[in-house]
């Protein structure tokens, strides 16, 4: 997973040489598997995705989904999110069709929103996402909500702060369901934003809980991360961790109305501060820290134009592109890291004899080293012969 | 009846059966319809707009408790725009817990917007007396304060035949 200083920063810059453009062109473009994904592409989209109703193949599926069918495009996210193996490889080649078919125009500006539960982040979105359309922009937004109850469900709640937004034609809102883990919800929200930019949203902002490990895995995955916070006097950094302020591109104080203006005023001041303590390095770039106010409106566009000016400076810089091919590499390795897990858990031999493993391992009967050693062995006497396809 | 917890788990284990064979959970979008969206949305301040109403949000943690998925709509939502958000969450079912206006129009109305979006497989459930109201032939009706279970283990078994 993508660690707060890894995400097209500095480090890696050394390592980053043109072969890694060799080998994003000869792999990722496709290249040898032209002839078999054209076979591939022509598959019916399973059944229980497109419903009874309607049978297509998942070219058919991709073209539908660059022509803006709404009913298509949440299809073609309900194929990505699932978590059957059969459903996972015509993700895949869904995602490849669509890089087959090229990009339907500039890439998307991709932002992360990230700040403690109550925030005012969905209201921040809703706010914000009228005021891109009213400029002509298609906004999607996704939401990466790990809050579950005991029984796998959970309540989606984040479109109702999204009343004005969602009245709009040119947004598309789609939280995205509970997983079992970070690993596989964050994985569907990348899948997902493929998606949607394939349908030709070309703003795309990603909403997440600031507790966690989420917004690690979502700073993975887009431009520019927004921290929103509050002015609570004196605990405002308390109240957030250190990395995710090392994470933040550009940070906004948000509700600075009413009450609450003046002492947000101060907040960002402050906080402005410290972000210069934290960004000591002589060439970092200090985040933008402003305030802003969904109810009143005022701050909303100033805290977008820092939105693109971090991605512009990243895109000057050479740094866009360096973080999305940090970002292409760190996805390699989330989906071989998740596919081995997801094999190896759902391999008939490891299943049927979990029970017993586990039962050895508790009763001291078999030492933890020993059973993952058989454990291991036992898969690798049983790897697949493929694996995304 | 079945005692309660009983039919709680009977529900969950319905559930949980087709989130393995669905690859998800199943998807439900609760909502309350208006036919009056643009005055109704003037006069109320923007602080509450955010707030789904009460029994839209009993009926939300309902089946988010049975492993539901559960989209919940903003407050006096027009038809077609219940219909789009159910057709973008790619949801099986809308369940109805309120509709101001004339319930058959908005009923109705709903179900021919899903039509045309090419979703006429997302079923519509109401409570009782929008079906009464309302005319118009649903998926299932069920009682706001009647235990959600009942209603889940009613309509899981077309869910899974059409989408499982
Ligand atoms: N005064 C004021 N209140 C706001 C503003 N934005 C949001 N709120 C209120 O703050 C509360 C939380 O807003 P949300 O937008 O749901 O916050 P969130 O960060 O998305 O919350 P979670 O999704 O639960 O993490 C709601 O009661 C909003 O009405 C604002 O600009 N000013
Ligand atoms: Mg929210």
């Amino acid at each position: 997973m993508t660690q707060p200083n890894d995400h097209g920063d500095l480090k890696w810059g050394e390592e980053y040489k043109p072969e890694w453009g060799e080998w994003q062109s000869t792999v990722q473009a496709g290249g040898q598997r032209d002839a078999s994904q054209l076979e591939a592409a022509k598959q019916l989209v399973n059944g229980r995705i497109m419903g009874r109703s309607e049978q297509m193949t998942i070219a058919e599926l991709a073209v539908k989904v660059r022509e803006g069918s709404r009913r298509h495009l949440a299809r073609a996210i309900t194929l990505v999110e699932s978590s059957r193996v059969d459903d996972r490889a015509q993700a895949y080649e869904l995602l490849r069709e669509f890089r087959r078919l090229g990009p339907v125009g500039p890439p998307a500006v991709r932002v992360g929103v990230t700040g403690v539960p109550g925030a005012g982040k969905s209201t921040f979105i809703d706010a914000l996402g009228v005021k891109l359309i009213e400029q002509g922009h298609k906004v999607a937004v996704l939401a990466v909500d790990p809050s579950s109850s005991k029984s796998g469900g959970s309540v989606l709640g984040d479109r109702t702060r999204m009343a004005a937004l969602a009245v709009s034609d040119n947004a598309f809102i789609r939280p995205s369901p509970s997983g079992n883990h970070l690993g596989g919800v964050a994985r569907a929200t990348r899948e997902a934003m493929l998606v949607a930019e394939a349908a030709g949203y070309d703003v795309v902002l990603i909403e997440t809980v600031g507790v966690g490990q989420s917004e690690v895995a979502v700073a993975g995955m887009v431009d520019t991360f927004l921290l929103v916070t509050l002015a609570r006097a004196g605990d405002q950094l308390q109240g957030i961790k250190k990395g995710i302020l090392e994470m933040a591109d550009v940070i906004s104080v948000n509700k600075a109305d009413g009450d609450n203006e003046a002492a947000s005023r101060v907040a960002a001041r402050e906080l402005k501060s410290a972000m210069k303590l934290i960004n000591s390095a002589p060439n970092a770039r200090v985040p933008e820290v402003l305030t802003s106010s969904s109810y009143t409106g005022i701050g909303l566009m100033e805290v977008w134009e820092a939105v693109l000016e971090h991605r512009e400076h990243l895109q000057q810089s050479g740094g866009l592109d360096r973080r999305r091919a940090v970002q292409q590499r760190d996805w390699m390795w989330s989906l071989i890291d998740g596919t081995l897990l997801d094999t190896l858990r759902q391999l008939p031999v490891v299943r049927n004899r979990k029970a017993e493993f586990e039962r050895l391992v508790m009763s001291g009967d078999l030492s933890a080293v020993d059973a993952a050693e058989q454990v291991l062995e036992l898969f690798g006497a049983n790897v697949p012969q493929t694996w995304l396809s | 009846m079945k005692n309660s917890a009983a039919q709680m788990e009977e529900a969950r284990g319905i559930v949980e059966g087709f989130a393995a064979q669905a690859g998800r959970r199943p998807r439900v979008l609760v909502a309350e319809l208006s036919d009056d969206n643009d005055s109704r949305l003037q006069g109320v301040a923007a602080q509450d707009l955010g707030e789904a109403d009460p029994n839209q949000k009993i009926v939300a943690t309902g089946f988010a408790d049975l492993g539901f998925d559960v989209d919940v709509g903003p407050r006096c939502q027009l038809p077609e725009r219940a219909a789009m958000q159910a057709i973008d969450g790619d949801v099986h079912v809308v369940a109805l817990v309120a509709v101001e206006g004339s319930a058959g129009g908005e009923v109705a109305e709903l179900r021919k917007v899903l039509g045309a979006g090419g979703a006429d497989d997302i079923m519509v459930v109401a409570t009782d007396s929008i079906a009464q109201e309302s005319g118009v032939a649903l998926d299932a009706v069920f009682c706001l304060g009647d235990p959600i279970a009942s209603l889940v283990v009613t309509l899981m078994p077309e869910i899974s035949a059409r989408f499982a």
